[in-house]
């Protein structure tokens, strides 16, 4: 386990680094204790990918009966006061903030579509029909199994029932492995699902859903031409081999490529001036021309290539571009932060300083292995902020 | 649901009409973006009048529960 301390919060969040369920759930619920906290309406936890997290959501779910639990594995974890790798990090939302909320597991297994219906049909059941559901006073988090590449069905699946809904969240994480994550609810977990969290804010409560990522779109652009798999795997660009398209446009030799020269250059698919990320996540050795994204690719689709700017600096124009729209202070964050931003700030040398300039109010966030809001995406950090 | 669009101005424009507020028709349209790779705020010359993807703008308006007629264009 890798840890950090930060000199702690002053809110509803807490962290563990006990690896027992039993030891992590007393110390959460103690410390969310501390700070008032001992009713919540909710609990949003990120732990490492080895600790028994259905363990720890049936535990928190036990000392907390009306409670919602949420929760997912992930490649690393952090609140305002702590940020590491193998621990647990969570954030009670207080029920003066959050006036009604339910969560579900969608189990994706027998279907993405159907599994995602039947969530939304128990949400429904106890807030309202959610298609109906006011966006203006409702936001939904989702926490995504990160190793079965259902992401965009399950955006899709969310869209379809309730289109108006803005659900934020992120693929669950086993340390960039992609072999088995896992996400919690109350007390069921799923390797192979989602799990959902409807919020209702109390009166008066504003929030923003933020999605932000560090790169500006040069005026390289090339177009998806062939894709094979599951859709992620392109096999050519403008009409030529992938790998060789790619290599020229960032300027190394294909055949000496790696995946650590891939990171800085991701694509964009640009939608409304904004940069919806598709990050190279292999090249895969038994496909020489083909790129393997982290995203699913539409042939036809037109993407910009990237360069990178100040991760530091964009985070926190971000925030505070939402607290200026929100016309309020960020009192609470929960993020969703690719994990390829964590192999930047851990090769720069910079984790001290951006969890020091994002830890500016109650702060939970874990590093993903994807991205959502309205669909999937990479190396961006989605976010729910409210004032 | 008709199949006759000409051009995905009309769906655009159809869609405009169904949904009203322009910040909702955003949110709406890109999701449409994200699932087809097709903008239909300003659709390409490429994309405009293509039937093949005005079928699957169509379909993608269609799953989200937006069935548009064309008299309302």
């Amino acid at each position: 386990m890798s840890e950090k301390e930060l000199g702690g919060g002053v809110a509803a969040t807490a962290h563990s680094r006990a690896t027992q369920a039993q030891i992590i759930v007393g110390e959460l619920c103690e410390q969310f204790a501390a700070r008032g906290e001992d009713d919540p309406a909710a609990i949003v936890f990120f732990c490492g990918h080895t600790l028994d997290g259905a363990a720890i959501a049936a535990g928190l779910r036990e000392r907390l009966p009306n409670t919602e639990v949420v929760g997912c594995t992930s490649a690393g974890e952090y609140t305002d006061g702590h940020y590491g790798r193998g621990g647990t990090a969570a954030m009670a939302l207080s029920r003066a903030k959050v006036g009604r909320c339910a969560a579900a597991l969608a189990q994706l297994g027998e279907g993405v579509d159907a599994g995602v219906r039947a969530a939304c049909a128990s949400l429904s059941a106890r807030l309202g029909d959610v298609r109906e559901l006011d966006a203006d006073r409702h936001v939904g988090l989702a926490l995504i199994d990160g190793a079965h590449e259902r992401e965009e069905e399950v955006n899709e699946a969310l869209g379809n029932v309730a289109p108006f809904l803005s659900f934020v969240g992120g693929s669950a994480g086993d340390d960039i492995a992609f072999e088995r994550t896992q996400v919690f609810c109350n007390g069921e977990r799923s390797e192979d699902g989602a799990a959902l969290l409807v919020l209702e804010m109390a009166p008066g409560v504003p929030f923003r859903v933020v999605k932000t990522s560090h790169f500006a779109p040069t005026e390289t652009a090339v177009e998806v031409t062939k894709v094979g798999g599951t859709g992620r795997l392109v096999l050519e660009l403008d009409g030529r081999p992938a790998r060789e398209v790619y290599a020229e446009l960032i300027g190394v030799e294909p055949d000496a490529m790696t995946n650590g020269d891939c990171f800085p250059h991701p694509l964009g698919l640009m939608i409304g001036g904004k940069a919806w990320l598709r990050s190279v996540l292999a090249l895969p050795p038994d496909q020489p021309g083909a790129l393997l994204f982290a995203c699913r690719m539409l042939e036809g689709a037109t993407l910009q290539l990237m360069r990178p700017l100040d991760l530091v600096e964009d985070t926190v124009a971000a925030l505070d571009e939402a607290a200026e729209a929100m016309g309020a202070p960020i009192v609470g964050a929960i993020q969703f932060d690719c994990a390829y931003r964590r192999l930047e700030i851990e090769a720069r040398d910079i984790a001290v300083d951006y969890h020091r300039a994002i830890a500016r109010q109650s702060l939970v966030g874990l590093h993903t292995h994807g991205e959502s809001w309205l669909g999937h995406m990479n190396q961006t950090l989605t976010c729910l902020v409210f004032g | 649901m008709s199949q006759g669009f000409s051009s995905l101005i009309e769906v655009r424009d159809a869609l405009r009409l169904r949904i009203g507020d322009p910040d909702r028709f955003k949110f709406i349209a890109i999701r449409v973006m994200l699932r087809t790779g097709v903008d239909i705020e300003a659709p390409s010359d490429r994309h405009r009048e293509h039937g093949r993807t005005i079928r699957r703008v169509v379909a993608a308006l269609v799953a989200m529960g937006f069935e548009l007629e064309e008299s309302s264009t």
